[in-house]
């Protein structure tokens, strides 16, 4: 009886000291990142009942109308319409969905699979370890927008093609960091126990060292978040990105190009927006990095 | 050390053939090939010369041979938009992009070394601060769009340099700037972080203690030493070049290799895209060898187990 007490006892502290210290954490998120990133969040989740128009709806008569605070400018469309007269606001919060939805794919696939190939990479060693990473490295070697525009051109274009093209060298990337974790953490003490006493591979891998190169991944995939945005921003710029009328916000920097002297807001707005949510997921990861995982600075 | 070169030499062998297994396989599964390479609305007199030419009659393995064995005469095929031999055509653009290549390079160095090292010297001043943000931005902004931004500023504003196109000093400015900045975020992070420990070593602690004036400590004894990794950083720094180019050079107008690979796929012209690919797959191959050559010949600490 007196056990059972004391057994309750320390996981409940132990769960107080826990809850206090995620409070302190989460006290010191960087809050200018964080707010970009869920306010991203919200117009990916609810953007059609938050945009006030159709991010597709055609309006030729209201073709290239300026922001609001220009004098021409109406509260209709706050940012401007491009030369369709479709509305740019709405636009760019259709434009968040189509780059997160993207990227969250591209890290589920790819992230997953590279995790895997790393995980069994570093345990399995010798010459399994030795034929991945030489296959990793020709990944890793090839350039990606080249290899992505000629795969699109094989294809077609479609939204999925692109998560196709860019998951091989996301798993390439997760795989090289796991494996190295791997390495390391495989030699651990607990690892060896977990043989000695007979448990399969699976679950030593499952158990005993995914949980510990599990922060890694979260910070990999912020990080890698961004970047993507950024590659999938680029293939929609050159046209061979998610198709037209879905709004991508490489697409839209596109189409402004054309218009820089008299419609700058086609152009800019949409860069603003790639820019604020790499820049917020490179701030977040990094803090996220410093925090969960110090020893990584280089990542 | 020689075990271990010949060893690389052999992986940068495997890279290029997987490249060229791989363009072949593409070349050979997204349609009849005798169709992908001839111009879209050529006649079948056109279809039947290209077939003959392919060998699409043999078997696939021999056909494959015959492609290598093309690849090794540096023989690509003709552009089908203009008939142009795509050799001819990759040999006429490579200069373009391997200039705005070097001229981003020099760009990325001459801002992220005095920043970087700067910033180590004199951390979380002013200019420490400065250096992060130009990184953090750098690193975070579309090359695309940072380039739009950049002509209208430049060119459309204030009229100071060209929008576009290739031609004086002058118009490798804005284009160098723009695919320099991406990687001088990764630049100035590592000269700071290399200088900053190298300052904290001994011999630096050395040189100060012997009076040495500031400048010379920083200068001669750290500089020299926290430059070796941005050298091998440099190198690697022209294969993502390769990669930027294909955006940046579409920004800029500018008529590299990576332009007409975009003209290219717009075109549906697939030798010279296959003969693009191949061209920036070899490159980025050789780059990573040369820097692990050059890395075992410089550093005999590093372990040669492949």
């Amino acid at each position: 009886m007196a056990n059972t007490t004391i057994q309750t006892a320390v996981p409940a502290s132990a769960w107080l000291v826990r809850v206090r210290s995620s409070l302190s954490v989460a006290r010191r998120v960087p809050k200018i990142p964080t707010a970009v990133l869920l306010v991203l969040m919200i117009f990916a989740l609810f953007g059609q009942w938050i945009a006030p128009h159709s991010p597709v709806a055609v309006d030729m008569a209201n073709s290239f109308a300026p922001p609001v605070w220009h004098e021409e400018g109406t509260a209709n469309n706050l940012l401007g319409t491009d030369k369709l007269g479709r509305d740019i606001l709405s636009r760019l919060i259709r434009g968040a969905r189509v780059s997160l939805s993207l990227s969250l794919f591209v890290i589920g696939l790819g992230g997953g699979v590279g995790v895997a190939l790393g995980l069994i990479s570093g345990y399995a060693g010798g010459k399994v370890d030795a034929v991945m990473q030489r296959g990793i490295e020709v990944i890793l070697a090839m350039p990606t927008i080249l290899v992505a525009l000629v795969f699109v051109f094989a294809v077609g274009r479609s939204f999925e093609s692109v998560i196709l093209i860019l998951s091989p060298f996301l798993a390439a990337r997760f795989a090289r960091i796991v494996r190295g974790e791997t390495l390391s953490v495989r030699e651990r003490d607990f690892v060896a126990i977990a043989k000695v006493i007979g448990t399969p591979a699976w679950m030593i891998l499952l158990r005993h060292i995914l949980p510990n190169v599990f922060n890694t991944i979260i910070v990999l995939a912020t990080l890698e978040v961004g970047h993507l945005i950024l590659l999938e921003s680029s293939l929609s710029f050159l046209g061979v990105g998610v198709p037209p009328p879905q709004p991508a916000w490489g697409l839209m920097v596109a189409d402004g190009r054309e218009f820089l002297t008299s419609a700058y807001w086609i152009t800019l707005f949409p860069g603003l927006c790639i820019l604020a949510a790499v820049l917020s997921l490179n701030l977040f990861g990094d803090w996220l990095r410093d925090t969960l995982d110090p020893r990584r600075r280089q990542l | 050390m020689l075990k271990y070169i010949g060893f690389r030499i052999f992986q940068a062998l495997l890279g290029l053939w997987f490249i060229a297994t791989l363009v072949f396989i593409l070349s050979r599964s997204i349609g009849d090939p005798a169709e992908v390479f001839t111009a879209r609305n050529s006649g079948v007199d056109a279809r039947e010369i290209m077939a003959a030419k392919l060998g699409l009659d043999r078997p696939v393995h021999e056909q494959y041979l015959k492609f290598l064995g093309q690849l090794v005469r540096l023989d690509l095929g003709d552009s089908v938009s203009n008939g142009i031999p795509v050799t001819q055509i990759l040999v006429e653009r490579m200069p373009a992009t391997f200039t705005l290549g070097l001229v981003a390079l020099i760009f990325a160095l001459v801002f992220s070394l005095p920043l970087g090292v700067l910033g180590a010297v004199y951390r979380d001043s002013a200019i420490d601060w400065i250096a992060k943000v130009l990184a953090f931005l750098g690193q975070s902004m579309p090359p695309f769009w940072s380039g739009i931004m950049l002509i209208i500023l430049f060119a459309v504003v204030w009229e100071m340099l060209p929008p576009a196109g290739k031609g004086g000093w002058t118009s490798y400015i804005l284009p160098g700037f723009t695919l320099g900045w991406g990687v001088m975020a990764g630049m100035v992070r590592l000269v700071r972080s290399s200088m900053m420990d190298v300052l904290d070593s001994d011999y630096v602690v050395m040189a100060r203690a012997k009076g040495l004036p500031e400048a010379v400590v920083i200068g001669k004894h750290a500089l020299r030493n926290a430059l070796l990794p941005v050298l091998t950083y440099s190198s690697l720094v022209l294969g993502a070049f390769m990669n930027g180019s294909v955006v940046v050079e579409q920004v800029f107008a500018w008529p590299g290799i990576g332009t007409s690979a975009v003209q290219s796929v717009v075109r549906r012209d697939f030798p010279v895209i296959q003969g693009v690919v191949i061209v920036f797959g070899s490159f980025f191959i050789l780059i990573n060898l040369f820097v692990d050559i050059l890395y075992a010949v410089i550093d005999p600490r590093i372990k040669y187990t492949p």
